[in-house]
């Protein structure tokens, strides 16, 4: 007997004497039958099939709940709750770390992070000092940022404000300038996007410097790109004179 | 001038604490913050004088002075 090329029904040859037609048919039509309800085993609205380890057997797979999502689970398709949207935070370094007695304080141990959140508060160094952050200690001409520097004075002037622009890049990106008031601190965050990833990453930035009854202090708005191919693993705090003496530094990461 | 580097390892939990000699560019940075403070210092100075000048001459104590600017 002959059968057919993809399912392998059983039909007469062509040189076959049909002896007895209908149950040459009925045999036809029952493989049919079988083979269609194998191939779409569907029983309830909203039902999916999918292929099974078995040629020519797929798999039912019921609908879902409402809000669930069509994921992959052992190999096969499955419906599942849909994971929680957002970033997904939580801070690497439980309480923050503490600023003092270094000019340059790391937070290592970051790892497989896309998104940083760097916020510092209360730091302080000697007066006047620049404060700066860096990534993976790297002190090349890499730090782009681009926006604004507002200087504290002790009287008006319209520079004042002013841009900040950094290309072709900067050593680090200075967070912040102290007043010459030693007692002067500076507060802000840095995010920084795209960190895990092999190429340039963004960043916003925002801070504030306390006069502390001095001025020539200077807080930004700026955000920018930090031109580093490698995955951030570090930051660091710097401060340009003289030790931290106080504040703390808190890193969150999302992956 | 010696630089303090600490490093917080946040996976282990370890401080390690790192002192060397600073770099030309530190240097140059301390320098340039130094150099904005002692200007800073200056400025206020020259202002305290000249303001007291001016409160001597119209005969006005310091807090007197201070009233006036607020």
């Amino acid at each position: 007997m002959a059968t057919t090329t993809n399912y392998g029904w059983t039909t007469p040859d062509d040189t076959a004497l049909v002896k007895d037609g209908a149950s040459a048919i009925r045999s036809l039509g029952t493989s049919v039958d079988t083979t269609t309800k194998n191939l779409n085993p569907s029983t309830t609205l909203g039902d999916i099939e999918y292929r099974s380890s078995t040629a020519n057997t797929n798999t039912r797979l019921g609908i879902g709940t409402t809000g669930q999502v069509l994921t992959v689970s052992g190999g096969v398709p499955a419906w599942a709750t849909a994971a929680g949207g957002g970033a997904n935070w939580s801070l690497l370094n439980a309480g923050g770390t503490t600023l003092t007695a270094a000019t340059t304080i790391t937070v290592s141990g970051i790892s497989s992070a896309d998104k940083i959140l760097i916020a510092w508060d209360g730091a302080s160094a000697n007066a006047s000092s620049e404060i700066g952050l860096r990534f993976n200690t790297i002190s090349t001409s890499s730090y782009i940022p681009q926006g604004m520097a507002l200087t504290g004075a002790s009287s008006w002037s319209a520079t004042n404000f002013a841009s900040r622009g950094s290309y072709p890049g900067t050593d680090q990106i200075r967070v912040s300038e102290l007043s010459n008031n030693a007692s002067s601190t500076t507060s802000g965050y840095c995010l920084i996007s795209g960190a895990n990833a092999a190429g340039v990453k963004a960043f916003n930035l925002a801070s504030g410097t306390s006069a502390a009854g001095g001025n020539g202090h200077i807080s930004y708005a700026v955000g920018g790109v930090i031109d580093i191919s490698a995955t951030f693993t570090s930051v660091s705090i710097i401060s340009s004179s003289g030790n931290f003496d106080s504040g703390k530094i808190y890193v969150y990461t999302s992956a | 001038m010696k630089i303090i580097e600490k490093e917080f390892n946040a996976i282990t939990g370890e401080e390690t604490i790192t002192e060397r000699d600073e770099t030309a560019a530190e240097k140059k940075a301390r320098e340039k913050s130094q150099a904005k403070f002692a200007q800073l210092q200056a400025e206020a100075e020259a202002k305290a004088t000249a303001r007291q000048a001016i409160a001597d001459r119209l005969g006005l104590t310091a807090d007197e002075l201070q009233v006036l600017l607020g």
